[in-house]
């Protein structure tokens, strides 16, 4: 007995990166979609420009792997912006904005390998050692970059939540969020709350996507194929009426696939999917969000 | 100068006899001829020694199959504004269940046509239950959740579906128990069972449940104030989409004769989605058009071109860019792109009559 539980603790203490990629990845689903109002499937796609810049910044250019980091995540912050402004800000409802992030996905998929060539690039951990401790009499062990991912996910998260609830541009975004026609009267420029809102999301994916790469040593175009399939359930789960409900569920999301993966390693994802399904079946307003009443 | 008064109008009247304008003003003049053209092609084919390349067919034929299924979606997104990303899944198992009857037994291919659809409204019925309260981002996530579940049960280790290895050497069908198909003669049959099918939708979309379901899109709580029973017409939509689904994955069979696990993901369900919001709306024509421009330009056109054989991520970027544009710049898609084009040719030619003859009155 106490096995099985060493093993499913191990399991997910080596998941910590896990956590933290999949929590930058949602809080930026959600700010999208709070403001923009639109599900963006190609966050984690948006976010792989970020990983491919730093490495070929790291392997061609001889930057190291902070300067490379930092980059990455600024080009994907401009990018993020120039897709609002020029693209997604000029498509009207929902719907169609969907299937353009869907466009985005084709476009981004292919663009990738034409200009960064198609031999994976590789990139180092941060932190090369590793945690040896000793908890419930049991011995467990984690490398230290998945416990920087996840340490300094959080700080980054923090650090948005508390520009939310403090700042100016918080308010704006807050109040975009809640009413967009109310707040573009009371003076908030939605549009630029909007491209700010993309910007942010894509450097917080482009932030996820480097983590990921250093922790699996290796950049290509499917490595977050997973974080966003990931994100979309825990952005349910946790229930999109408010900022940190998404950001729970994104904690929630990888402890539950390692107990299922523990299950059985075939049917973890379904079962993932058929959890998250009876949690929407039976409080279609998710974990922690509110129940909304829409007026006819 | 002398300008001569002439009603060009009632000339055009006098000239065109009336019954040809009946003809063509039929609503599906344009399907009837675009299935002979077709046809034309295939016994172009058959007999022409290579007049018609080979890449060429395939590309028809594949877009047959899933113009099909993007009927299916047309209806379920562009009437009843419901987002499935379940398709995918729906073609593997129709063929699947068609792998199994064709290869256990000799039957007639409307026998298992019929099967197919009647299984398929079972499973239509329960996913139409199970995504009732939902809507919009919920219900894309049981749709993917339902597609993960039933692509991880095609992946296991299994008889009817073969697991990772899946389904292959499945006989081509027999029609009515005696004439035997073959690679060639395979196309007809999937031209005629298309052509069936995109009568049955443009009588649904005309009919009052297609009307039902376009005000249940725009507003739920309009719709049912107005006395339209939700329930029933959402499942309704359901079950269309996975009847055709499942019957493009019967037509899938019947042509590649073997199946695989990993082509029926999401992102097949999401090409579908694509082609048929390209298309811009349910009526067949914007879902032939969609389709042709996802499923069939790349492989059947592009592929020529030494450019694209080099970088083969090219074609998939241009169509990309295409998505993006039209999306962005043509919410009524493609249909409406074509539509202003004949408009513009029209102005343009009034204009010129206008500066030859001078105005008309």
């Amino acid at each position: 007995m106490s096995n099985v539980f060493h093993d499913i603790v191990q399991l997910i203490i080596s998941n910590f990166h896990l956590i933290g990629v999949l929590a930058l990845t949602t809080l930026g689903l959600t700010l999208t979609f709070k403001t923009a109002n639109v599900a963006n499937f190609a966050q984690a796609i948006t976010s792989t420009i970020g990983a491919y810049v730093a490495g070929a910044l790291l392997r061609d250019f001889g930057f190291g792997p902070w300067p490379s980091l930092f980059i990455g995540v600024t080009v994907c912050f401009v990018v993020g912006y120039l897709l609002d402004a020029v693209i997604v800000r000029h498509v009207g409802g929902g719907g169609g904005r969907i299937m353009v992030t869907i466009g985005l996905i084709v476009l981004i998929t292919a663009a990738l390998p034409l200009i960064f060539g198609t031999i994976p690039y590789n990139f180092p951990r941060f932190f090369k050692g590793q945690i040896e401790f000793r908890m419930f009499g049991m011995d467990f062990n984690v490398t230290q970059n998945a416990l920087f991912i996840l340490l300094a996910s959080a700080a980054v998260i923090t650090v948005i939540f508390i520009a939310l609830r403090f700042t100016k541009w918080g308010l704006g975004v807050r109040g975009t969020a809640a009413n967009m026609y109310v707040a573009s009267m009371m003076g908030v420029n939605v549009n630029q709350m909007t491209a700010m809102s993309w910007a942010i999301s894509s450097a917080c994916g482009g932030l996820a996507a480097v983590f990921m790469a250093s922790q699996t040593q290796s950049i290509n175009i499917a490595m977050l194929g997973s974080v966003q399939a990931n994100s979309l359930l825990a952005f349910v789960v946790g229930g999109f009426t408010s900022f940190y409900g998404p950001v729970i569920g994104a904690a929630i999301i990888p402890i539950l696939l390692a107990l299922l993966a523990y299950i059985s390693s075939i049917w973890s994802s379904a079962l993932l999917y058929i959890a998250v399904m009876l949690v929407i079946l039976v409080k279609p307003s998710g974990l922690f969000g509110k129940k909304t009443v829409k007026k006819v | 100068m002398v300008t001569l008064k002439y009603d060009y109008t009632e000339l055009e009247k006098t000239a065109k006899p009336r019954y040809v304008s009946r003809t063509v003003r039929h609503p599906l003049f344009g399907y009837i001829v675009l299935s002979l053209v077709l046809m034309a092609m295939q016994l172009l084919f058959i007999f022409g020694d290579g007049i018609i390349p080979l890449n060429v067919i395939q590309a028809v034929m594949t877009t047959m199959i899933y113009v099909v299924a993007g009927l299916g979606v047309g209806i379920l997104l562009m009437m009843a504004g419901l987002m499935s990303f379940g398709t995918g899944a729906f073609i593997g198992l129709g063929t699947y269940m068609a792998a199994y009857v064709l290869k256990g037994m000799v039957a007639p291919y409307v026998l298992i046509l019929f099967i197919v659809a009647a299984a398929a409204v079972f499973i239509g019925v329960v996913v139409g239950f199970i995504s009732l309260r939902v809507r919009g981002m919920h219900l894309i996530i049981i749709t993917l959740a339902l597609a993960t579940v039933l692509y991880t049960l095609y992946y296991l280790p299994n008889d009817f579906t073969g697991g990772a290895l899946g389904v292959s050497g499945v006989p081509f069908p027999e029609l009515a128990m005696v004439i035997k198909t073959s690679r060639d003669t395979i196309y007809f049959v999937i031209l005629v069972v298309m052509f069936a099918l995109i009568v049955v939708t443009m009588n649904i979309i005309n009919s009052p449940m297609g009307r039902a379901m376009l005000s249940m899109s725009n507003s739920e709580s309009l719709a049912q104030a107005m006395g339209i029973n939700l329930l029933k017409y959402r499942v309704l939509a359901f079950v269309i989409a996975t009847v055709y689904s499942m019957l493009s994955g019967v037509l899938y069979i019947s042509y590649m004769q073997s199946s695989t696990y990993s082509t029926w993901t999401s992102g097949l369900a999401m090409n579908i989605l694509i082609a048929v919001i390209l298309g811009g709306t349910a009526k067949p024509a914007g879902v032939l058009i969609g389709s042709f421009v996802i499923f069939a330009v790349d492989y059947a056109f592009l592929k020529n071109i030494e450019f694209f054989t080099k970088y083969p991520q090219a074609s998939l970027f241009f169509n990309g860019i295409v998505i993006i544009l039209i999306i962005a710049k043509y919410p009524g898609g493609l249909i409406r792109l074509l539509g202003s084009i004949r408009n513009g040719a029209k102005m343009t030619a009034a204009k010129v009559r206008l500066y030859r003859y001078g105005p008309e009155n």
